[in-house]
């Protein structure tokens, strides 16, 4: 049977369905809180979808994905609070067209676009994951040692302009991974005689409380009473006349092209995508002045180019083994528990796998549409919802979600402790991914790196063009942004002395 | 001034959110510990038969290392100059209610994780449900008694009965 074929035909299961439906309700309700992250929400869930079997699970987890994708895009038009990071760019002209009585023509609009770059996303993935991944089968320890590399140094390289917070981020999450077993000999590490850490530092639990504890922690510790928007009551009309569909036309194709990039660099999500191409459409539209004061093209844009990003960042990570964003890195952890090893070999041993999850993800674009065009409304009624009720839901089955993993209750206590680190990271301004993508990459980089030295020294990394280029890349990642700030101050110093001078 | 003393959403202190410098140097520091105690477990890691080149303990005192290098790194750069700021990097500043808070749902986690022990899940889950919403900010029967006694049930519908962990 042709993979295609087998790949959907493996959806028709009836309990496959059920696990969209219900992934589609709780992801948009995740989506529509504003401070609980798609990546919270998929670590929470990881909790009590390993019971299940892979394909049920990542449907679960998949269709989370997508739909707090299109739920986020409520607090984000009618509060101005983005409900998860992807919909940043969804504020800039989503509140102002809320502000000027267009809420519903917004939400609509931004759930059409949203749907649409999902749409390419899922083709990127179908076309290109088997490729890639067969690409990806020739490499030697040398290159999957600088793909990981790669992969953390782009995770790092986007954390804004703390390259070396985000190194050392990445260096302590590599350090956890060394927790357990050496990969080369079985010698034990760092376990003190517990043989709850022989296995290593369970993953799970640590992703759940870096992600989901702390960032309640960090909510109750900074909440005050009686603050936060009133959210939009004037809807306006809801659904875009054929003028406003030959406005959206273009911003989808710029949005489409952006996402699709971005989504295929590893580490690097929708947040970045809806900036980049909201920007990309600002620069290319006729109407630049209106981005940012309400214009359908710049919602559009953004919306698409956030939501493109999914399919790029789902290839990368099967295809590869490299998280494509910190859901994925997440998602990672719970397919690993399941025995599916993403990377190379994943697609081709089961091609049919990139059909599967190419249907789940198509499902749950449909579902989440129809549920936006039909209860938006319900779900703005969400925003009214006091905190404490959130807090409590969470904390707690975080807990019995973590203990349920592995029935253990010293998987609860990791989860709390990374939850108070967590905290740490978060006050001090250090990003949380470079852990997480550490400790899921740790083992692999540091087995590659070994067998790679064994087998030929520093010449067999130095000598292959692949794990010089990516290298190189990586390498490029993180002295680009420090350089460029060098760059601009000096001219900026220079700019100013030249005033002085000219005064 | 009494308006300091008393608004319960009043910072915790100065440290609440700390100083652009405070920022840097904390984690630096905590940083360097963390991978000095690392070194020093990792010297003490077995070295076994040595069937490769590279012993167990090669990888973490390499990472180890290089963490102690990016946490000086970080600590000089907060002292000579004065950091980039990055507006996502600034937190937003903690109350002294919050703080409170915290501590006190952190300590009934605690005290749930002892109870869970004695009496059974459902009654100790009702419970810490209670202590919650109630240290959040939740008063009356909605949020005191409908809303934990409802979460509970569906809690233990979805992980007791549906998929089978034995709580």
């Amino acid at each position: 049977m042709s993979p295609i074929v087998e790949g959907f035909s493996a959806l028709l299961d009836p309990m496959i369905l059920l696990c969209i439906a219900a992934g589609a309700l709780l992801g948009m309700l995740v989506g529509a809180f504003p401070g609980v992250t798609a990546t919270m929400a998929v670590a929470l869930a990881s909790g009590f979808t390993l019971s299940l079997e892979p394909l049920p699970g990542l449907a679960v987890l998949l269709t989370i994905y997508v739909s707090a994708n299109f739920g986020d895009r409520v607090p984000a038009i009618l509060i101005n609070t983005p409900g998860t990071p992807a919909s940043i760019a969804t504020t800039f002209d989503g509140y102002a067209m809320a502000r000027k009585g267009k809420a519903g023509l917004a939400l609509t609009s931004s759930a059409f676009a949203s749907a649409w770059g999902t749409l390419v996303g899922i083709v990127l993935l179908m076309v290109a994951a088997i490729p890639l991944s067969r690409l990806a089968l020739n490499f030697g320890p040398a290159e999957m040692f600088a793909l990981v590399v790669f992969g953390l140094t782009m995770m790092i390289g986007v954390s804004g302009g703390r390259i070396v917070k985000g190194l050392i981020a990445g260096g302590f999450g590599l350090l956890l991974a060394t927790v357990g077993r050496d990969p080369i000999t079985g010698t034990p590490r760092f376990t003190f005689g517990a043989s709850e850490l022989s296995d290593g530092i369970p993953f799970i639990a640590a992703i759940i409380g870096l992600f989901g504890i702390a960032e309640v922690m960090n909510q109750i510790l900074v909440h005050r009473k009686g603050r936060g928007v009133e959210p939009i009551k004037d809807f306006g009309r809801w659904f875009p006349t054929r003028e406003d569909w030959r406005t959206m036309f273009k911003p989808l194709a710029i949005g489409s092209g952006v996402g699709g990039v971005v989504g295929i660099v590893p580490a690097t999500g929708g947040d970045i995508a809806g900036i980049l191409g909201w920007d990309q459409a600002r620069r290319l539209s006729k109407h630049p002045e209106e981005f940012g004061k309400g214009s359908l093209e710049g919602l559009t844009a953004a919306d698409t180019s956030s939501n493109s990003t999914l399919g790029g960042s789902v290839t990368t990570t099967l295809a590869l083994g490299l998280p494509g964003d910190s859901v994925m890195a997440v998602m990672i952890g719970s397919m690993v528990v399941w025995g599916i090893q993403p990377g190379p070999s994943l697609f081709a041993n089961q091609p049919d796998l990139v059909y599967s999850i190419a249907g789940i993800m198509l499902i749950a674009t449909v579902v989440a549409l129809v549920i936006s065009v039909l209860r938006m409304r319900g779900v703005a009624k969400l925003l009214e919802l006091p905190q404490h009720f959130l807090w409590a839901v969470i904390l707690v089955f975080c807990m019995v979600g973590t203990y349920a993993v592995n029935n253990s209750v010293f998987d609860v206590a990791v989860m709390l402790v990374f939850g108070v680190v967590g905290l740490f990271l978060k006050r001090f301004g250090i990003p949380p991914g470079p852990v997480v993508l550490g400790l899921i990459l740790g083992g692999l980089a540091e087995g590659n790196l070994r067998r790679a030295l064994e087998i030929g020294g520093p010449a067999n990394i130095l000598t292959s063009p692949i794990a010089l280029g990516l290298l190189a890349v990586s390498a490029l990642a993180l002295l680009a942004p420090p350089l460029r700030n060098a760059w601009r101050a000096r001219r900026a110093r220079a700019a100013e002395s030249t005033t002085t001078a000219t005064s | 001034m009494g308006d300091t003393t008393t608004n319960p959403d009043a910072p915790a202190t100065s440290a609440a959110r700390p100083g652009r410098r405070l920022r840097d140097l904390i984690p630096a520091l905590a940083a360097a510990a963390f991978a000095v105690v690392a070194f020093v477990l990792a010297s003490q890691v077995p070295e076994g038969a040595r069937l490769t080149q590279f012993s167990p303990r090669w990888w973490p005192e390499l990472l180890a290392a290089l963490v102690l290098l990016l946490s000086v790194f970080l600590a000089v750069g907060a002292l000579r100059r004065s950091t980039v700021t990055v507006e996502e990097d600034v937190p937003e500043e903690a109350t002294r209610q919050g703080a409170w808070r915290l501590t006190a749902m952190l300590a009934t986690i605690v005290g749930y994780g002892v109870l869970w022990y004695f009496i059974d899940f459902r009654v100790s889950t009702l419970l810490l449900f209670i202590a919650l919403t109630w240290l959040g900010g939740g008063r009356g029967w909605k949020a005191l008694i409908l809303f934990p006694i409802t979460v509970t049930a569906i809690l233990y519908l979805l992980f007791g009965v549906f998929l089978r962990v034995p709580l």
